[in-house]
């Protein structure tokens, strides 16, 4: 009985030793899930959110390479957002305002032909038939609107597990541990101040090559002649205009037709001079010996182009030997080329024809016209 | 009966070496080699003890005399016995109001704003930054899409993230303190110029890191018929990390 015994111990005792050589050679594989690897979470801007923005609506970008350790099977894939990396007993707690439950899968890669389950917050996953996935596939999967949280500078984290089954259930496959963070956005800002500068008078000279509003003289205009049935009496104002108002400029003319006591010369409809009629009237152009002799008037100068000098004449005052007065009317803007329509400084040089019939009343015509620049913006 | 008791506690001896030998396998596998790895090793007296129930956690340690992360371009520890697995990213904007003033076509306008990251057990990070060049109305400074030196009267807006001399002296380099490894991105790294691309990477770390504090330097210039008006811009940093 004793030798029985013995021999038993020995046995057993033999069959252990074995057992444990092999388990060296041969060690048991731990049956707890794989390591996802090489795994990132970036924050990409929503419609008008930036990626990181607190409460934004944005879209989440997981990228992720399956562990190399053989074909598994892939049914779904849980992104479960906690406030911990792990806790005990698994427990997670959702960053407080993410919002899943309107997330819609995006873009996908490597892993494909999933639908999205949104319907726990804080727990979306995809799900398609199970399939095999190649060792080392490198996946992402795009998880469009997603509500970040709603905490400033808060770090997040995001369990990814993958599932043989289609729904998330049984033990995960394969999990790994992403982080992001919200963070404050930067607002900048800064301010234009708005600036136009105008001015009008006989004459406005240059500094340096820029047209400056203090060397303008006086408003007082005299007529070249006499008024006269056969001769165009003519003179010429100027006025200086820049503004950076990105809606441009608009320069009117505002007063009466000349007059003499109870006598006035006819504002002009749009038209050419015409000699022994009554008429007053202006345009912005450099004018020919047609409409009067010498003649008159500049181009606006430095000329229109579609860079930083956008004044011009305005329609029925921008035509060549061709005149019109009529109160409140636009003589000129800066609507020119593609927009902003902020210019520089530019000279306008007007031009003013009388005309008289022979009845014309004899008298000293006056009239006092106020230019107004109007910037919009 | 003397030779079977030797023979039996050779036999347990034997056992048990064995035994050991396996357990000790587990931490040989993070002590690697061509270029060096250590991770999660414990080295000294002090080791890591964490106790938890479900109301709380205690995490306990000793022995360290020296905590934080060391690296050269082969290998990365990081010392201390309370470090861990799990991926962590810290991520702030310091001062997320940024106001550059009055604008002048005459003058620059600059002004700087800072954030600071660190990362643990990961592949490293990169900073994106995305958002419109300063916009009033419909009307939108012009981004600098090529580094460019600041030129006034020209409308310009860009970046970078170092110290600058010129237009004015402004800005800072990155600062890494003890344990940071965050660069800046060539485009976003020479004093005095500037760029700005929505969506681009500004700066990044190829390793763990520490806290790095980088501080984003913004230019803007205005031309004499750039709209008046209040301009602004909403910036987002976005912090990607690889685990």
């Amino acid at each position: 009985m004793k030798t029985k015994k013995v021999r038993f111990i020995k046995v057993l005792s033999t069959a252990l030793l074995v057992i444990v050589l092999v388990l060296q050679v041969f060690p048991l594989e731990m049956a707890s899930a794989a390591q996802i690897t090489l795994r990132s979470l970036t924050l990409q801007a929503g419609a008008t959110d930036g990626g990181s923005k607190p409460g934004g609506v944005v879209n989440h970008l997981f990228t992720y390479t399956l562990p190399s350790v053989g074909n598994t099977n892939v049914g779904s894939i849980k992104f479960m957002y906690c406030t911990l990396a792990a806790a005990p007993a698994d427990a997670c707690t959702t960053p407080t305002g993410l919002d899943t439950t309107s997330a819609t899968l995006g873009s996908e890669n490597g892993v494909t032909g999933f639908t999205m389950v949104n319907t726990t917050n804080g727990s979306p996953y995809l799900t398609k038939t199970a399939a095999a996935v190649s060792a080392g596939t490198i996946a992402t999967h795009q998880l469009a609107s997603v509500t970040n949280p709603t905490t400033t500078n808060q770090t997040f984290f995001v369990r990814i597990r993958t599932y043989a089954s289609e729904d998330v259930t049984g033990a995960s496959t394969d999990a790994g541990v992403v982080t992001a963070s919200t963070a404050t956005q930067i607002i900048l800002e800064g301010i234009m101040p708005e600036s136009l500068v105008f001015c009008a008078g006989e004459t406005i000279g240059l500094t340096s090559t820029v047209p400056d509003c203090a060397t303008a003289t006086a408003g007082l205009i005299y007529f070249n002649q006499l008024f006269s049935p056969t001769d165009t009496a003519t003179s010429t104002s100027q006025m200086a205009a820049s503004t950076n108002a990105g809606s441009g400029y608009a320069i009117s003319v505002n007063g009466p037709t000349l007059t003499s006591g109870s006598s006035t010369i006819t504002g002009m409809a749009y038209g050419p001079s015409v000699k022994g009629i009554g008429q007053f009237g202006l345009n912005l152009k450099a004018n020919s010996i047609a409409a009067s002799v010498p003649a008159i008037g500049i181009e606006a100068a430095p000329v229109a182009n579609a860079t930083n000098f956008r004044g011009q004449a305005a329609t029925n005052y921008d035509t060549v030997d061709n005149f019109k007065f009529n109160t409140g009317d636009i003589v000129a803007n800066s609507y020119n080329g593609i927009t902003p329509f902020g210019t520089d400084a530019q000279i306008f040089t007007v031009s003013y024809i009388a005309n008289v019939p022979g009845s014309q009343p004899a008298g000293t015509y006056v009239t006092t016209l106020t230019y107004i620049a109007t910037p919009t913006y | 009966m003397l030779k079977r008791l030797i023979g039996w506690v050779s036999l347990f001896v034997i056992t048990v070496c064995c035994v050991f030998a396996s357990s000790l396998d587990t931490y040989a596998e993070t002590l690697q080699s061509p270029n060096y790895k250590l991770d999660e090793s414990v080295i000294g007296v002090g080791d890591l003890n964490q106790s938890s129930s479900a109301s709380y956690k205690a995490v306990n340690a000793t022995g360290d005399i020296a905590i934080g992360n060391s690296a050269s371009q082969n290998y990365q520890v990081e010392a201390g016995s309370q470090t861990t697995h799990d991926p962590t990213l810290s991520f702030k904007v310091i001062n997320g109001n940024v106001d550059f003033g009055r604008f002048s076509a005459t003058d620059p306008a600059t002004t700087t704003t800072t954030f600071s990251v660190s990362n643990y057990t990961s592949y490293g990070y990169v900073v994106l930054i995305t958002g419109d060049p300063p916009t009033n109305q419909s009307h939108t400074i012009n981004a600098m899409a090529a580094t460019d030196s600041s030129q006034t009267g020209k409308e310009q807006f860009g970046i970078n993230l170092v110290a600058n001399t010129s237009p004015v002296s402004f800005g800072a380099n990155p600062d890494n303190g003890q344990f940071g490894f965050g660069s800046v991105e060539s485009d976003y790294s020479t004093a005095n110029r500037f760029r700005y691309v929505s969506g681009e990477t500004i700066a990044h770390a190829d390793k763990s890191s520490g806290m790095t504090t980088y501080t984003i330097s913004y230019l803007v210039n205005v031309s004499s018929i750039t709209p008046g008006g209040k301009y602004t811009s909403d910036q987002t940093v976005i912090i990607t990390g690889t685990y």
